[in-house]
């Protein structure tokens, strides 16, 4: 199972600018249903900010990772946004958010998804590819960093 | 042939029917068709020889094994995804399949000079599209479609049988009584769908009841009392002259919407049973039919069945639909999404032991023109979807690594929550962290892999983990995970 199957070139948002954890989310959902890599956008963000609700997705060192499983999309997709400025995510060691990978999974499959949750948060637990997602200039620098990454991983 | 032969070839049938089913699924031939293909092998003309003629049997066989696909397909339809297209979906299964029978006996009548009653009781009978085959088709890997289409074409071939039946049984009746009014089947129809309705919801109910309160010493008892709700559901209805079909369709989407107990195991078991009973169905609808008797009505055949495909359902759809929004790509793949499966099969079994004319003429006729529209647009379908642009990314269905049913009574959730970076929990065997009693760690996902946690399982960071509890102990579970290795200097 291989992360690049999942993240499309589409759905990478580089230096958004935001002010609060809602409003990314807000955002990356909009920009990910203009995509057209979701259905139903409201749906889908209520989902979201539903499951933020039962425990922040804010993982530790500005890392956030917020996901639903939604009827608004057919396959799992992610997307990475990059936020200009950092937001508190409600995370407990307080270092704001500024990379978010937001997670949408069809409601009849699960394994795959709690896989990827699992290999996304131990990827970024190395600080050299949380310093090198900072600094990526495009979405494709992002993509092959991810995949560098992964394939050291494994 | 002897006993011992007959089961050992039935049962050699149904396997071999069963691992082709992966065979079909490659080359994208709808599975029904190829059900329906080993009946005709099996049969009389094929290589298995098997000489059956009995239409009174096909039929019941038929209209029982159609009880059980439509509850199961009730059963498994998204309620809150078919909500949305209630209203769409009831006009193409009442006036649409009105308007597909009228149009396919117009037709018939010009094109092949048959005489009128006849033109129009052979468009009653293929007048309405199948569920199973629609089933079948849409659910089969092949085929994702954007919403709502899925749900509204599923809607539909589920609950517009009921009105081709009636149309069928309505002609039947004109034929033999050549004096009745055609308004007297007004009311009949009436009585038909409201009947129909209500039972079906209310016995539903009744179901819902019986399986929460009474509990049965056996666990595998559920699945064979919901068996017997469903034969009950329909022959109550029947008996009470309303339409079984819908009655069971009905029941099986009120069951499908409310939470009872054994929901899951009892929609995979009726899941089984409705393959079983598809299977059985083809199988025995190919045997009836004698393909050397097929080839003398080909030609018509052909001609009615393009006819349906390419004027009939479409008009059908295209009218049906004006009060709705609907693009011209949707309604478009809606028209092709009109297969004719069993239904129009077994309907075609109704002339015979109603002792008309022509019938034999008819059920071969009607048999062709179901096998066209199966091959032409089963085929097709996805190709299609992709043309007028309406189709979708598939859904790949995958198995839960656990179910979960919520148990009555009990307010609990399954949620995943991550052991974040610099946990104090981290490092700790889960016997350590002193979690809430009811609240448990279901599974834990890590390295690509599921890890069955116990006691002495040690948490990492980065961990997911799949965690059923309460609200309240969720709040404790999430502090517990969620408590910093290292205290920082305030204000650092």
């Amino acid at each position: 199972m291989r992360l690049l199957e999942y993240i499309n070139k589409n759905a990478i948002f580089l230096d958004i600018e935001v002010h609060d954890k809602n409003e990314a989310i807000s955002e990356i959902v909009e920009s990910m249903a203009k995509a057209h890599l979701i259905q139903n956008a409201e749906e889908f963000k209520k989902e979201v900010y539903e499951r933020e609700r039962l425990g922040s997705t804010g993982i530790g060192k500005g890392i956030a990772i917020p996901h639903a499983r939604t009827r608004a999309v057919n396959r799992l997709v992610i997307a990475f946004a990059r936020l200009k400025e950092g937001v508190d995510f409600g995370a407990e060691d307080d270092d704001p958010v500024r990379l978010i990978f937001l997670l949408g999974t069809p409601v009849d499959t699960v394994g795959d998804y709690l896989k990827i949750l699992a290999k996304l948060s131990r990827l970024l637990k190395e600080d050299l590819l949380r310093k090198r997602l900072l600094k990526a200039k495009t979405g494709k620098e992002v993509l092959e960093l991810l995949e560098e990454a992964e394939g050291q991983n494994c | 042939m002897s006993g011992e032969l007959l089961l050992l070839t039935a049962a050699v049938i149904v396997v071999v029917s069963v691992l082709l089913s992966k065979v079909s699924e490659r080359f994208g031939v709808p599975t029904l068709l190829l059900f329906l293909g080993i009946g005709m092998l099996a049969g009389y003309d094929g290589p298995g020889g098997i000489y059956f003629d009995n239409a009174r049997m096909a039929q019941t066989l038929g209209t029982i094994a159609l009880a059980y696909i439509l509850f199961a397909g009730g059963l498994e339809t998204d309620v809150a995804a078919v909500r949305r297209v209630v209203r769409p979906a009831v006009a193409l299964a009442t006036f649409g399949v009105f308007s597909t029978a009228l149009i396919t006996g117009l037709g018939i009548h010009y094109l092949l000079g048959h005489n009128w009653m006849e033109s129009l009781l052979i468009g009653a009978i293929v007048s309405s599209t199948d569920a199973a085959a629609v089933f079948a088709v849409l659910r089969s890997k092949n085929v994702g479609l954007k919403e709502p289409l899925r749900p509204l074409l599923e809607l539909e071939s589920g609950s517009n049988d009921p009105m081709a039946v009636f149309l069928t049984i309505g002609m039947i009746a004109l034929i033999r009584e050549p004096a009745r009014p055609v308004l007297s089947l007004v009311p009949l129809f009436l009585q038909q769908l409201i009947i129909g309705l209500a039972l079906g919801y209310l016995m539903a109910r009744f179901f819902i009841r019986i399986i929460n309160r009474v509990k049965l010493d056996y666990e595998g008892l559920y699945p064979v009392l919901s068996l017997g709700w469903v034969l009950l559901t329909y022959a109550l209805t029947a008996w009470l002259k309303g339409s079984g079909f819908l009655a069971v369709y009905m029941t099986g989407l009120v069951l499908g919407k409310e939470s009872f107990s054994h929901k899951k195991s009892l929609i995979r078991f009726q899941d089984g049973i409705a393959w079983l009973m598809q299977i059985l169905m083809f199988l025995t609808l190919g045997l009836l039919v004698f393909p050397s008797q097929l080839i003398p009505v080909a030609g018509q055949g052909l001609l009615v069945a393009l006819l349906l495909i390419l004027v009939a359902r479409p008009a059908a759809v295209f009218i049906s639909l004006l009060p709705f929004r609907f693009s011209f790509r949707e309604k478009h793949l809606i028209s092709w999404v009109g297969l004719r499966g069993s239904v129009p099969i077994v309907l075609a079994t109704f002339p015979m032991l109603a002792g008309l004319d022509q019938t034999h003429f008819i059920f071969n006729l009607v048999f062709f023109i179901v096998i066209s529209s199966v091959l032409l647009q089963g085929t097709t379908i996805p190709l299609m979807a992709r043309l007028a642009r309406v189709d979708a990314p598939l859904v790949r269905q995958r198995r839960y690594p656990i179910d979960f049913d919520n148990p009555e009574g009990m307010d609990l959730q399954l949620v995943d929550l991550f052991v974040p970076y610099g946990s104090e929990a981290a490092g700790q065997q889960i016997l350590e962290l002193g979690f809430p009693r009811d609240c448990l760690i279901t599974l834990i996902s890590r390295n690509e892999k599921f890890i069955m946690p116990g006691g002495s399982t040690v948490l990492e960071e980065g961990d997911v983990l799949l965690m059923l509890s309460s609200p309240e102990n969720l709040a404790v579970a999430r502090e517990i995970l969620e408590k910093r290795r290292e205290e920082k200097p305030p204000g650092g």
